[in-house]
């Protein structure tokens, strides 16, 4: 057999040549699937600090306040806890049962028993007015006072009627950013840490071009004895350098979240920007508070370290120059099949 | 966000000539003014001065008269320009806008034909420029020194640029041009002109006859008192109908606020300029003396916007004595007066007030009441507080040189002033190298930290202690800690000065690095399912009562029974999901409406499940200490169960017409084609296991009901960090909750997923209905798998590896005849007890109901491989085998197929 060769064998080069085909037709698949880029980007954000011997630590989502806010100095008054940015969980009853008022469209009324509530603790006095989150989907709007809103003006007064009182609060909330991870993981492990907190995050954004009221995020965390400022910045200069290519330029500016002091936000230069190369505000970062170490029984005199949020969303939207977010959260399979096979 | 007009900046820093709003833009955000945008007048290209030498009246036939002007622009040849006002004559000199220039709101000038000739420019009038709404002539400027030829944006003041920037809530001082000047100082250092002290110096004695003030704060807040400084003066004899100087217009215009009258615009200036809000009152509507008080429950005022406001206990008022002391409400502390005492255009006696109102007061009573303004803003964020004397001076000394001829300043000099003085604070200097990783010597942190306002005592200035004592500067409350100081260091310094290092974790045998097992194995099964034409998609996990009616779950199914949220969007689903394929099979609507209609869709998330027999409730713990293992424990226990679920939908074709095969759609059958993949996926052996499958209890299986498959999915231990009182799958409620019902899948088609030892999941088509409601393909199929709890155990990751067999396989088929209704899984396990130790595989290769079978009969063929571990199987061991499987296997009804 092994002998044959094609002049040995006419008729064989005959059933050969007969047997021609042609392979350049190409037949519809349905058998064509992918991961969803924004998953698939939180797992190349884990591998990196995988790499570095990080671990990766997961929370839940409906979060006790104390996680999301206090246990991160979040003062009582901080308007990032108030209405207009944090899903507050009322209570839990039969979505069909008819016992319970249709109260759903007063959001006031929760913020005034969040208000009440606040009012019987003792605690740090307000000193900030906005929302400062790492990884915020959100830009620009950051002054905007608590009650300059978003909702319409003529939005219902709180109703007296409303079924809990302060003492039946849930005190939960749809977690704001990932970074309650970092407490829950501090009091189960203690220090040192080397972490990352992948996540589904959630505020109180309508979903329009550059928002979604779902949204990832990707908390890290490194609390150690002889932590500085420059390994904080060498692992994101580092970071930006994997995500965005070897000659990434990075900026860090000063700048305000309650959770870190110092605090700074990196900017990463873009050659694509919008109307020109220039700076884009990529994540934000800081030097873990020593009130946020007290609350997971760290002692800040002994240990410290860093910490940054990034939005997953941001990232991709960077990364492939997506205009529109409701491409990346609507779920339409055009948009991740452009991430299966690249052209 | 603040504006920062360059030239108004300059008052309170000296600015390099010719600074661009970039340059500064770029100067600030070294120090952590981050620019949000760059306003302007919105003109660019050639705007020039020009002189109309002639022209000539044409009325078309359209009716209109143009001038066809020849106009001097400094160029040697005049340009031709038709020009529609009426107001052209000869020798005038004009604005020219020059092909290529751009007016305000992007009209672009260019040469271009209009009746009858070809106007090379535009001559353009006051609202043409922006100046003004001017628009009944052109601008007319022959009466100014205006050079022909030069650029008119100079002339006009329209080369200005306005710096607008995001501030950050802890710096206060900064909503100020006195406070950015400080940041560009510590930014380039350019000189700071320090104007407040310098009015400070000003200020006269208070004196006996001030106007009576009264604070009376009966319920501070957290014991701080809602006012501790109240500085008052008195103006007479203010024209009520003198105009603001066109500089303060200017000014204000660029800074974003409305030129309104001279009392209110210079009150508007000090507060930009200083930072401190000025409220100005008509004195003659006033009854001695002002007491500021909290407000008693019930009590209302009409605002300046003329709303009527029931207060709070909590507000702070400005109240004046007309009836008694505090009798009237005159204003919100720090947030809107009242329209009572406010400035009208006949007022020549003003009472300015300059006071300091805590922060956690105006912040709590601009909520309540929706009246966010420029004077809250900046009492929320903490205000300087020994700032209040010099800015009423300030205001004092514009309304002297604006008011008119008769203007008197009264001596009635009020500044009431019960602030208790700051402690010093301490820093310690070791952490500038041990925290920021930066190495200056100690004079240089000294020099900054003074810089910024700092006074180290006389002991410290000799640097010798380890930590420093020192008073901040008034206009920085949020200065309290080391780290508040070593940010002002790092910022200051520059943060670009401080180095990159990557740090190297510690290696301990109990926190080592990488994934997690369980992480692996999720992302195994997400990998697997996308490998296998599945698109990973993520819903949002929001439902409403809609959602659930339209999978036909019924009001008693515990899965009605959902976690609501306080404040969902507006008209938007208020409740979280219970199950995945509520909101996947939204997902699938979207795309099957977008005529994407072959869809494999999974998706990986929570499910959040509150129990029905206690309140959702955690408690509430201070901060700043940890919880004690008990509290954790109550929080963990109160949080919903949020399990970790897998679910996927099938919809359309499984094949698509090609030149090689036909289309088929999606039915029951891709349910079976899918197990071998989730299998793989899951890294497990699964069965699907049917409800009305009443002659199961003859394999050797457990008795499982579909009903429970759906209360295990629903219910289960969670994965996160949490674990849950509700999360025991044997508790007695959770029995007690069984699904009635198998919403929302086909009754007869539907088949719960199970392992050796539990259900895990259920799959199955749609039921028709469901499709119905969601407009999908009938037949349609889903699945949901509660991945929490068992995705990894023991036996997945230490199972057994048989060994292999060197000898031949034998294959031998065989066709039973056996009741139509038998599920085939009972021969198939049977057949596989049997051969404990032979049956290498076992295939069922055809289902057969039909002419050549008995009425209620089917044929099952299965294709048998067979092989010996220890020798080669001879024929007659092949014969002892089928002997046994044809005598042994015992099932009614059941018979070799001759």
């Amino acid at each position: 057999m092994a002998k044959i060769s094609k002049s040995a064998d006419p008729q064989l080069l005959e059933k050969i040549w007969q047997e021609r085909v042609d392979l350049s037709q190409r037949f519809a698949s349905t058998s064509t699937g992918v991961r969803n880029p924004l998953h698939k980007l939180m797992e190349d954000f884990e591998d990196f600090f995988v790499s570095l011997g990080w671990t990766v630590e997961l929370g839940p989502e409906v979060e006790a306040e104390w996680f999301n806010f206090d246990s991160l100095n979040f003062a009582k008054d901080h308007p990032a806890r108030a209405m207009q940015d944090t899903f507050y969980i009322s209570h839990a009853e039969n979505v069909f049962g008819d016992q319970q008022p249709a109260y759903s469209s007063q959001p006031t009324a929760a913020n005034s028993l969040k208000e009440e509530n606040n009012l019987q603790k003792t605690e740090d006095s307000l000193r900030y007015s906005a929302d400062n989150a790492f990884g915020s989907n959100t830009r620009g709007d950051s002054d905007l006072p608590p009650a300059a809103c978003r909702l319409p003006s003529d939005e219902p007064i709180p109703n007296p009627q409303f079924p809990i009182t302060g003492n039946e609060a849930s005190n939960m909330v749809l977690r704001t950013h990932t970074s309650p991870v970092e407490t829950r993981s501090l009091l189960k492990k203690g220090a040192p840490i080397y972490m990352v907190a992948p996540g589904q995050v959630f505020r109180t954004d309508e979903l329009d071009a550059t928002h979604t009221p779902v949204f990832h995020q990707l908390e890290g965390l490194v609390i150690d004895r002889d932590i500085t400022m420059a390994h904080l910045k060498g692992t994101l200069d580092y970071l930006a350098k994997y995500m965005f290519g070897r000659d990434t330029k990075t900026r860090f500016r000063p700048s305000f979240f309650p959770f870190t002091e110092p605090s700074a936000e990196m900017d990463i230069w873009f050659e694509a920007k919008k109307g020109g190369a220039g700076w884009i505000e990529w994540l934000g970062c800081g030097m873990t508070h020593p009130n946020v170490l007290r609350s997971a029984g760290i002692d800040p005199e002994i240990f410290r370290g860093f910490a940054f949020g990034i939005g997953i969303e941001r990232t991709l939207m960077f990364r492939h120059n997506i205009t529109d977010m409701h491409d990346i959260v609507e779920g339409d399979i055009r948009f991740a099949a452009q991430f299966g096979v690249a052209q | 966000m603040p504006r920062v007009d360059l030239q108004w900046l300059g008052e309170h820093v000296e600015l390099p000539e010719n600074l661009t709003a970039e340059e500064l833009a770029q100067a600030l955000v070294k120090v952590g003014i981050e620019e949000e945008t760059i306003h302007s007048a919105g003109i660019a290209g050639p705007l020039v001065i020009g002189q109309v030498k002639q022209f000539e009246r044409e009325t078309h036939s359209n009716g209109k008269t143009i001038s066809w002007c020849q106009v001097d622009v400094g160029e040697p040849e005049l340009r031709g320009i038709v020009c529609g006002a009426p107001n052209i004559r000869a020798d005038q000199k004009v604005v020219v806008a020059l092909p290529g220039a751009i007016l305000p709101g992007g009209f672009e000038i260019s040469a271009r034909k209009t009746y009858g000739h070809i106007s090379d420019g535009m001559i353009c009038s006051e609202r043409e420029l922006g100046l003004s709404d001017e628009h009944e002539g052109i601008l007319d400027i022959t009466e100014t020194d205006a050079a022909i030829g030069s650029d008119a944006k100079a002339f006009l003041g329209l080369n200005y640029q306005v710096l607008e920037v995001n501030i950050t809530p802890d710096r206060g001082y900064e909503y100020s041009y006195r406070g950015i000047g400080r940041e560009y100082h510590h930014s380039t250092g350019a000189k700071f002109i320090d104007k407040v002290s310098e009015l400070k110096t000003c200020v006269p004695a208070v004196s006996d006859s001030a106007f009576q003030v009264i604070l009376d704060d009966q319920a501070p807040i957290r014991d701080v008192l809602g006012c501790n400084r109240f500085a008052t003066r008195l103006v007479e004899g203010v024209d009520p109908q003198a105009p603001s100087p066109k500089w303060l217009q200017d000014y204000l215009t660029r800074s974003g606020m409305r030129s309104i009258s001279l009392a209110v615009d210079i009150s508007n200036y000090v507060m930009l300029d200083l930072g401190q809000p000025i409220h100005c009152y008509d004195y003659e509507t006033l009854f001695e003396p002002i007491v500021v008080r909290r407000a008693q429950a019930g009590e209302t005022l009409v605002t300046l916007d003329n709303q009527e406001r029931t207060l709070d206990p909590e507000d702070l008022l400005i109240t004046d004595s007309p009836s008694g002391p505090g009798s009237r409400i005159i204003g919100l502390a720090g947030t809107m007066g009242g329209l009572d005492t406010e400035i009208t255009d006949s007022t020549s006696k003003i009472l300015i007030e300059a006071a300091y109102f805590e922060p956690v007061t105006v912040a709590r009573t601009a909520k309540r009441h929706k009246l966010p303004s420029e004077a809250s803003r900046r009492f929320e964020r903490g205000i300087d507080t020994d700032l209040q004397a010099a800015a009423a001076q300030l205001c004092v000394d514009l309304l002297v040189k604006y008011g008119g001829p008769n203007v008197q300043v009264s001596n009635r000099v009020g500044d009431i002033n019960i602030q208790v003085p700051a402690a010093p604070v301490t820093f310690n200097p070791a952490k500038v190298q041990t925290v920021l990783g930066l190495n200056l010597p100690a004079t240089q942190i000294q020099s900054i930290l003074e810089d910024i306002g700092c006074h180290l005592t006389a002991d410290n200035r000799r640097l010798k202690t380890d930590n420093w004592l020192m008073t901040t500067p008034s206009w920085r409350p949020d200065l309290r800690i080391d780290e508040d100081f070593l940010e002002e260091i790092a910022r200051i310094v520059g943060y670009d000065q401080i180095g990159l290092e990557i740090p190297a974790p510690h290696f301990s045998a109990e926190a080592y690095p990488g994934l997690t097992k369980r992480q692996r194995a999720v992302r195994h099964l997400s990998n697997s399912l996308s490998a296998n034409g599945f698109t990973e998609v993520i819903t949002y996990p929001f439902v409403g009562r809609k959602t659930l009616s339209n999978l036909t779950i019924d009001p008693a199914d515990p899965r009605s029974y959902l976690v609501k949220l306080a404040n969902p969007l507006a008209g938007k689903k208020s409740y979280l999901r219970s199950e995945l394929l509520q909101t996947l099979l939204d997902t699938v609507q979207h795309n099957v409406f977008r005529d994407n209609t072959n869809l494999r869709l999974y998706e990986i998330g929570h499910t959040y499940l509150a129990d029905p027999n206690s309140a959702l409730q955690v408690p509430d713990l201070p901060a700043g200490v940890p919880p004690t293992e008990a509290q954790l424990a109550e929080i963990n226990a109160g949080l919903p169960a949020q399990p970790l679920k897998l679910a996927g939908v099938l919809h359309g074709e499984t094949l698509t017409k090609t030149p090689i095969s036909a289309a088929r759609s999606i039915d029951w059958t891709a349910a079976i084609e899918l197990l071998p993949i989730l299998e793989s996926a899951l890294h497990k052996k699964l069965h699907l296991v049917q409800t009305d499958d009443s002659r199961q209890t003859t394999a050797d299986r457990s008795v499982v009901d579909v009903r429970r498959s759906a209360d295990v999915s629903a219910h289960s231990v969670q994965d996160l960090a949490v674990t849950n009182s509700n999360a025991d799958a044997d508790s007695a409620e959770l029995v007690a909750r069984r699904y009635s019902q198998i919403s929302p899948f086909h009754p007869t088609r539907v088949a719960a997923i199970s392992t050796s030892t539990k259900i895990i999941g259920v799959i199955g088509e749609l039921h028709p209905r469901v499709c119905k409601n969601l407009h999908l393909q009938a037949h349609t199929v889903a699945f949901e798998i509660n991945l929490s709890g068992w995705l990894i155990d023991q036996g997945s990751e230490f199972f057994s590896v048989q060994p292999l067999s060197r000898y031949p396989a034998v294959k031998q088929d065989f066709s039973f005849l056996a009741p139509a209704d038998l599920p085939v899984h009972l021969i198939s396990d049977r057949i596989t007890q049997l051969l404990p130790d032979e049956l290498e595989s076992l295939t069922l290769i055809d289902i057969y109901q039909g002419e050549r079978i008995s009425e209620g009969l089917k044929s099952v063929t299965y294709s048998l491989k067979i092989r010996s571990l220890n020798q080669t199987l001879n024929p007659e061991q092949i014969e002892k085998i089928r002997a046994r499987i044809i005598g042994e296997l015992n099932i009614d009804g059941v018979r070799l197929r001759d």
